[in-house]
This record gives C-alpha cells, sequence and structure tokens, in this order.
C-alpha cells in the first residue's frame, strides 16, 4: 500500500465515527416531527436538563472529595496499608454503575435485610432510588478517574516546590492548598472531566433509579416514541452539554503545563503519619473500596449463592458465548483500525491526517446513545438507499461499537507508538522497506504489549456496554450486560446475579493492567 | 556518470521558515563530502530531503543516473532510493539481533553471506547474535554502519553519527569510520556541526548558513581562505577588531596588511595562532603588554594590550612559559591567519 492509500484509510475509519455524529446532527436540526419536539420541550426538557446538570455536579463533587483525599494521601504520606491501597482504590473501576445501582437498591430498599437492621438501629436513610442515591452511587465508583490523575499529579511534584513554600513562613495546610493542589490541578482538571463523561453518558443506573436525565429520554424517545427525530434532537442536546464540558477542560486547565519541566527533580519527602491520623487514613481510603466494591460485590454474591447453582439448560454458557464473541470481535477489528489510524498519521503527519485521527478519536466522549441512535439511523437509510439489510443483524452493533470505542484502542496504541523512535520508520524505509513491511517487521513486533492493552480494554468496555447494546443489538440478541439488566428491571436480579458477577470478574482484568502500571511508575 | 550524488536548487520549508534555499550539492563517487553548519542550518534537512524523508519544495535530485526528486511530481519514496542512512543515535532496531539489524535491507537470497561479509568489514564477526542494548556505543555505531552499507548504497548519507558518543572514544571511532567508509568505497555524506570532525574524516567540506552553502572547498581552502566573516569565526577560537582600509592596506598596531577591499570600515578577524612571541629585539616585533593569562586545556591563553588604544588580543603561549601580569613582550602578526572582510 502507498502511503496515499493509508491516509484514505484512515478518513474511511474516521467516516465510521463520523457517521452516526452527522446523522444525528442533521436530523436534529431539520425541522420537527409533528410537533414531537414542542412537546418534549414543554413537558420533559426541563427535567432532563435538571436532572442531567444536578446529576454531574453532584458527581463531580462526590468524586473530587473522594478522589482527591485518597489520591493525595497515597501519594504524598505514609500510613498503614499505604501501598496496598494504591492498587485496591482502583478496584471499584471493575463495577459498572448499574450493577452498582441493582446490587444497592437490592440492599438498600425497604424490606430489604440491611434496611431493616438500619432501621432497628434508629438508622433511616433516605431513599436509594433518586437523585441523591444516583450521585452517590456512581460518585463511590467513577472517583478513580481523579484518584489515578491526582495521583500522579501529586507524586510528581517537586520537593522545591513545597519547600520553597515552607521557607517563605506558609503553613503545611497552606502550602497543600496554595501550592501543591493548584499544582495538581491539570490532573485533578482532565481527570473530572472524564468523570463528568461517564456521568452524562450514564444510563443503566439512572434508569434503575428512575431519575431521568438525556440518556434515559433519548432510549424512551427511540423505543416507547418510536420517534428517531426526537431521539436525535434530545442526543443534539446533550451533545452541545458534552461540547461544553470538553470546552470547559480545556479553559479549566488554562496555560498551566506544570509538569513540563524534564529536569530531574528530588521527589517528595513522604509525610509520616502516626497515631490517630494514620488510622483516619487508612480509614479514608478504605470506606471508597468497600463502598464502590465490596459492598456490592458482597451483595451480589450474595444474590448468587442463593439463587444456587445453575440448572442444567441455564442460558448462562450461550450469554458468556455471545458476549465473548462479540467482544472478541469486535476488539480485534477495533485494535485493527485504530493501528491503521495512527500509523498512517506516524507516516505523513499532515494536518488532514490528525483530523481525521481526532475525528477517529472522538467517540468515547459520544454518549453510547447517541452513538447507538445515530448509527441505527445512518444504517436505516444506507440499507434503504442500497436495498440492504445491515441494520437487524449484529453487524451494526459492531460499527456502534467501532464508534463509541475507537478511542480507547487509539490511545493505547498511540502511547506506544510515541515510545518507538521515528528513526528506525525512517532506517527500515531507507533500507529499502516499504509502509507495509515497517509496520509488519518493526512496529508490530515492537507494539506487541501495546496492541494486547488495547485489545484487552475495549474488550471489556464492549462487555460491559450497556445503552448502546439495548438501543442497536438485533432482536433477541443477549449481552451478558443486556440480560443482567432485564432482570434487574424486573426485580428479579437474583435470577441474574452470577452473570454480573461474571462482568465484574473480567472487569477486573484491565485494573489490574493498570495497577501493574501505577506501581511500575512508583517504584 | 561522473556524479554519485547531484542536487540542484533544493528548497524545503517547515511551514513559514525556509529550511533550505536554493542548494546545490555534487558529490562524486568514493567522495567523502562533509555538510558543515551550525545547528539550524538546514544540513540535517538537506539529508533528509535527499534519502527522501522529506519532500522538496523545488529542485532536482539525482542519484548516480536516476532521477529521484524534481520537486513536482516525481518523488521516489525512501525505499526506493539507493542511500543509505545513519543516524545521529543510530536507530538500531531494538527487537532484532545484530546480524538482522545488519541484514534488514538485503534479499532473503544474499543475506546470511552479506550479512556475514559486513559484519566481518565492521570487526564484529562475534557480535551477531547480539541485542543493540547489549553493545557499547561505538559498537552500536559501526552496526549501524554495517546496515547502511549492506545494500550497496550508491551514497551513504551520515547524520552527526559521532554526537552521541562519549568524548574519549570519538577520535578513535572516527578513524575506524573513515578507513571503513574508504574500504567501501562508497560515496559519503557527513553532517556535523564540528569543524575538527569535518576536517579529519572528509576531503571536502561545504559550509552552510541559513538554509544555503556559503563556501565549499578543502580544508586547507576553507581554513586559508574563508569567503566571509562567518566561516573565518567558525573553524577555532578567533579575535575581531575593526579597522580602516585605506588605499589597499589596513593599518594594525603590529604594521600593516594588504587588502583588495575598498575603502572604509573593515573587521579583522584574527586567528590565536596569529600573533606569536618573537625574539627580544626582532626587527618586525611589536611590544605589547600582559593583561591577563590563564591555563585552558594545557594552553597558555594570554591577553594582550597594545600600545595604540583598542580591545586586547589574544595569542597562545607556551604552557610551560612563565608569564606574569603586566609583563612586556614582543609579539609579531602572521597575516596569512588574519582575514579581513568588509565591516558588516
Amino acid at each position: 500500500m502507498t502511503e496515499r492509500s493509508w491516509s484514505m484509510s484512515a478518513w474511511a475509519i474516521a467516516g465510521i465515527v463520523a457517521l452516526p455524529l452527522i446523522t444525528v446532527a442533521v436530523l436534529g436540526v431539520s425541522g420537527d416531527d409533528d410537533g414531537l419536539w414542542t412537546h418534549l420541550a414543554s413537558t420533559v426538557l426541563g427535567t432532563y436538563a435538571r436532572n442531567s446538570v444536578l446529576l454531574a455536579l453532584g458527581v463531580g463533587i462526590g468524586t473530587s472529595v473522594l478522589g482527591i483525599s485518597t489520591a493525595w494521601l497515597v501519594a504524598t504520606c505514609t500510613f498503614p496499608g499505604r501501598r496496598l491501597f494504591a492498587l485496591a482504590l482502583l478496584l471499584p473501576m471493575a463495577m459498572p454503575t448499574y450493577l452498582m445501582a441493582y446490587a444497592y437498591t437490592d440492599l438498600l430498599q425497604p424490606g430489604a435485610p440491611l434496611h431493616t437492621a438500619l432501621r432497628e438501629l434508629g438508622v433511616t436513610l433516605p431513599p436509594i432510588r433518586s437523585l441523591g442515591g444516583a450521585i452517590v452511587t456512581l460518585s463511590f465508583v467513577l472517583y478513580p478517574y481523579v484518584f489515578l490523575l491526582a495521583r500522579a499529579a501529586f507524586a510528581e511534584q517537586s520537593a522545591e516546590a513545597i519547600e520553597a513554600s515552607r521557607t517563605l513562613g506558609v503553613s503545611p495546610f497552606a502550602t497543600w492548598r496554595r501550592v501543591a493542589l493548584p499544582l495538581a490541578r491539570p490532573g485533578i482538571v482532565a481527570g473530572l472531566a472524564l468523570v463528568m463523561m461517564e456521568t452524562l453518558a450514564e444510563y443503566g443506573a439512572v434508569e434503575h433509579f428512575a431519575v431521568d436525565t438525556f440518556t434515559t429520554g433519548i432510549y424512551r424517545a427511540w423505543t416507547a416514541l418510536g420517534s428517531p427525530h426526537a431521539a436525535a434532537q434530545l442526543a443534539c442536546v446533550l451533545l452541545a452539554v458534552v461540547l461544553a464540558l470538553l470546552v470547559g477542560e480545556r479553559l479549566g486547565r488554562g496555560r498551566a503545563r506544570y509538569s513540563a519541566s524534564a529536569r530531574r527533580r528530588r521527589p517528595l519527602e513522604r509525610w509520616q503519619l502516626t497515631g490517630a491520623r494514620a488510622w483516619g487514613a487508612t480509614l479514608a481510603c478504605s470506606a471508597p473500596v468497600v463502598f464502590g466494591f465490596l459492598v456490592p460485590t458482597i451483595a451480589l454474591a450474595r444474590l448468587a449463592w442463593q439463587a444456587g447453582v445453575p440448572r442444567r439448560g441455564d442460558e448462562l454458557p450461550r450469554l458468556a458465548g455471545t458476549t465473548i464473541g462479540l467482544a472478541l470481535g469486535s476488539a480485534l477489528l477495533i485494535v485493527a483500525l485504530g493501528m491503521v489510524v495512527v500509523f498512517a498519521r506516524r507516516l505523513r503527519p499532515t494536518r488532514a491526517i490528525a483530523v481525521a485521527a481526532r475525528l477517529a478519536g472522538s467517540g468515547y466522549a459520544v454518549p453510547g446513545s447517541v452513538i447507538a441512535v445515530g448509527t441505527l439511523i445512518a444504517i436505516g437509510w444506507i440499507d434503504d438507499a442500497l436495498g440492504t439489510f445491515v441494520g437487524g443483524t449484529a453487524l451494526v452493533l459492531v460499527l456502534a461499537y467501532c464508534a463509541r470505542f475507537l478511542t480507547v484502542a487509539l490511545e493505547a496504541l498511540d502511547a506506544g507508538l510515541t515510545k518507538v523512535g521515528i528513526r528506525l520508520d525512517d532506517a527500515a524505509r531507507t533500507l529499502g522497506a516499504g509502509p507495509g513491511r515497517v509496520l509488519r517487521d518493526v512496529h508490530a513486533p515492537l507494539l506487541r504489549g501495546s496492541l494486547a492493552t488495547a485489545a484487552l480494554l475495549v474488550f471489556v468496555d464492549v462487555m460491559k456496554e450497556l445503552p448502546a447494546t439495548l438501543i442497536v443489538r438485533p432482536f433477541g440478541f443477549d449481552t451478558l450486560a443486556v440480560h443482567v439488566h432485564t432482570y434487574a428491571s424486573d426485580e428479579r436480579l437474583a435470577q441474574a446475579a452470577l452473570p454480573a458477577l461474571l462482568i465484574v470478574a473480567i472487569g477486573l482484568a484491565p485494573v489490574a493492567l493498570l495497577s501493574r502500571a501505577v506501581d511500575r511508575s512508583t517504584s | 556518470m561522473s556524479h554519485a550524488l547531484r542536487v540542484r536548487g533544493i528548497s524545503h520549508a517547515y511551514g513559514l521558515t525556509d529550511s533550505l534555499r536554493g542548494v546545490d550539492l555534487d558529490v562524486a563517487p568514493g567522495e567523502l563530502v562533509s555538510l558543515l553548519g551550525p545547528s539550524g542550518c538546514g544540513k540535517s534537512t538537506l539529508l533528509r530531503v535527499i534519502a527522501g524523508l522529506e519532500r522538496a519544495a523545488t529542485g532536482t535530485i539525482t542519484i548516480g543516473d536516476a532521477l529521484v526528486d524534481d520537486g513536482a511530481g516525481v518523488h521516489v519514496p525512501p525505499e526506493r532510493r539507493p542511500v543509505g542512512l545513519v543516524f545521529q543515535d543510530f536507530a538500531l532496531f531494538p527487537h532484532l539481533t545484530v546480524a538482522d539489524n545488519v541484514g534488514f535491507g538485503l534479499p532473503r537470497a544474499t543475506r546470511a553471506a552479506r550479512t556475514h561479509e559486513m559484519l566481518e568489514l565492521v570487526a564484529l564477526s562475534d557480535a551477531g547474535g547480539r541485542l543493540p542494548h547489549e553493545l557499547s556505543g561505538g559498537e552500536q555505531q559501526r552496526v549501524a554502519l554495517a546496515r547502511a552499507l549492506a545494500p550497496e548504497p550508491r551514497v551513504l548519507l551520515l547524520d552527526e553519527p559521532f554526537s552521541g558518543l562519549d568524548a574519549s572514544g570519538r577520535h578513535r571511532v572516527r578513524e575506524e569510520t573513515r578507513a571503513i567508509l574508504r574500504a567501501s568505497g562508497t560515496a559519503s555524506v557527513l553532517v556535523t556541526h564540528d569543524g575538527d570532525e569535518a576536517m579529519q574524516l572528509c576531503d571536502r567540506l561545504v559550509l552552510m548558513q541559513a538554509g544555503a552553502p556559503v563556501q565549499e572547498g578543502t580544508p586547507d581552502e576553507i581554513c586559508f581562505a574563508p569567503a566571509t566573516h562567518f566561516v573565518a569565526r567558525f573553524f577555532g577560537d578567533t579575535d575581531c577588531h575593526v579597522a580602516e582600509a585605506r588605499a589597499g592596506r589596513v593599518v594594525t598596531p603590529f604594521g600593516s596588511l594588504a587588502t583588495e577591499l575598498r575603502d572604509g570600515p573593515v573587521d579583522l578577524v584574527v586567528r590565536h595562532r596569529a600573533l606569536a612571541i618573537s625574539p627580544a629585539n626582532a626587527h618586525d616585533a611589536t611590544a605589547v603588554t600582559v593583561a591577563r593569562t590563564r591555563l585552558v586545556g594545557c594552553q597558555r591563553v594570554v591577553s594582550v594590550i597594545t600600545e595604540t588604544p583598542g580591545a586586547p588580543w589574544t595569542l597562545l603561549a607556551d604552557p610551560l612559559l612563565p608569564l606574569a601580569r603586566d609583563q612586556r613582550l614582543q609579539v609579531v602578526l602572521r597575516p596569512e591567519l588574519v582575514h579581513i572582510f568588509a565591516a558588516s
């Protein structure tokens, strides 16, 4: 393949991501559908907007409190269990938000054992199925984004900056507030942006808690109202909010490039916490792990135990097979496409290819429900025009996953490829290797680790994805996530507890990978 | 065919900044040419354009008989140009053994034999099975050289190939490289910012400044007949003094020098070797006073002031010669090491 055909391929792949976005935008602004939009605007739109914004703000505050405090403790102090917590605090990443909602509802709804026990102790919790409940449960599983980036930001701060502040007569706490925290701001803001994006894209938990947001609205407009127009219009509004968030993140980072100094700096001396303070730190770091991972896992395990061993003819093996096949196939395809984009940009770093790569990597910011609606409508148009029938097959599901998760593959591959010096490509080229051979004989062997990482991350994301799968899946096509969702919606979670645990178990794989990377960067 | 490489009118720009402005360069078969200049002068860019890793905006490049670039329709990709490139950081493939690195650019049929031959040439026959990171810097450099020479390129391009090495081993590696290049008989273009390196290795130097060659010639020509102020100051330590040209003569505190410049202000670029201490009472010597002496790398660097007002002059003295501040000396100026340019 020539350089030109590589860049054409990159553009074609960017098109897979761009297609649903353009479709939603075109349909969203192209007039009204029988006055449905006016109706929606006057009735539910206000609620959707209020709930979505409050939810994002609430989860933002919740994850900030949990993430920044634990990150600072782990990065700059010593206390019992610190090394363990550096890894354990990542565990909630394996817990999908919808499973949090199902597990806590099961524990805390009126009549549940824990609810009764608390009541006998005289404790009455506010109802879990509420906006407040959604904020708390989401905060407990999404804080690791803030934790990870803030921890890195605190850890790389130099002792000099802190010491300079102290020698200028500023107390330790004021130094933290005036030097350490502002220095960590870019990392914290980046983490918060990820949290907010996840929150706005969230579907399973808010739906279970009956908190109406844009994502549940889009799903309802699509299925109950059967109106692609209304769904696309709601999706447009949601996209505008996400866009505002991304702009906000840029502004929040400001001109800050605090970590730009390449000079080797003396690392920070850790605060030796003792006595009550030390145990307080241990307690503070335990809480998120307990509530964000252990409690829901144990709740699910208890349910699974009560349900007993699956009987012969249980659908779990078939479900697991479908899910793993779908996730594996999608992961391999997405990593291959990602490699083409990354390689094309490496081959000829022109502005046009940079734009294509940007576009190809923009899907993760777009909520799954929006991508789902956009993909289905676009494929519907294409099917109508060509007389094909892609819309009713699992292929359209794979396309939607490509659009949403290409970002994940691109980031992992990019991170790997930047470590392969560009001079190696030049060397191979001047030795007579064409682009294809550079990819095969130089990049592929050097990127084995990154390729595996990318595939694993995409695999788990596809396996966990709920809203896009719910909307796009062909009739009768179930994944583990959809299966659990269906049973939980029916208040029969016990019968889906085992598949739910399976999702958590598979989700632990990328967490293990991440913790290994974290471990390596700290030691 | 009289040229291994012929470059005509090459221009290139990174964004809005011109990096090359109409460069011509000819290299004869077997010749060793150095592109020399400060960083940012465009010498590395020229090398990358020749290799096909960058596209020229205008101009033509011919390698052997083949036109590989005409700044418009023709742009042969790097893998189909008969060039070899040795990189500053060597760019050895970290996942391949030394032998596989050397064999990377060879057709399967001749790979084993030719690899063996090349490893022998660079005296690394025993290292074929090792990985690049297990070698010393000098050995890595030889692998890079063997790898680039293995496919028998018409032109070998070397981009600062010694700057990644320790200062202590550099001199020896340069000599080895020179021997290997001579033995292979390949036309070579060496890019460097180090004048000593260029002179040690190459037959011909091309000095570049701001994207264009300013002078080319043998080391002697460039050293003794620099075309511009810039070239004169590029090699070694110099002082710069202002003076006046009048009727074909320039008056200095050490006597007058002949010049072909028109009357007007001139710059004198004076090599530190130009002033020499002479025996007392020599008839052409001038008396000066020592202002300061210091030992720099086993050379005694002496600043002296003359009786006519002006900036101090520098001379190099025998390190064993006892010299003190305010001591009087007799010195002579050797006009061959003074270069006169119209004041800029």
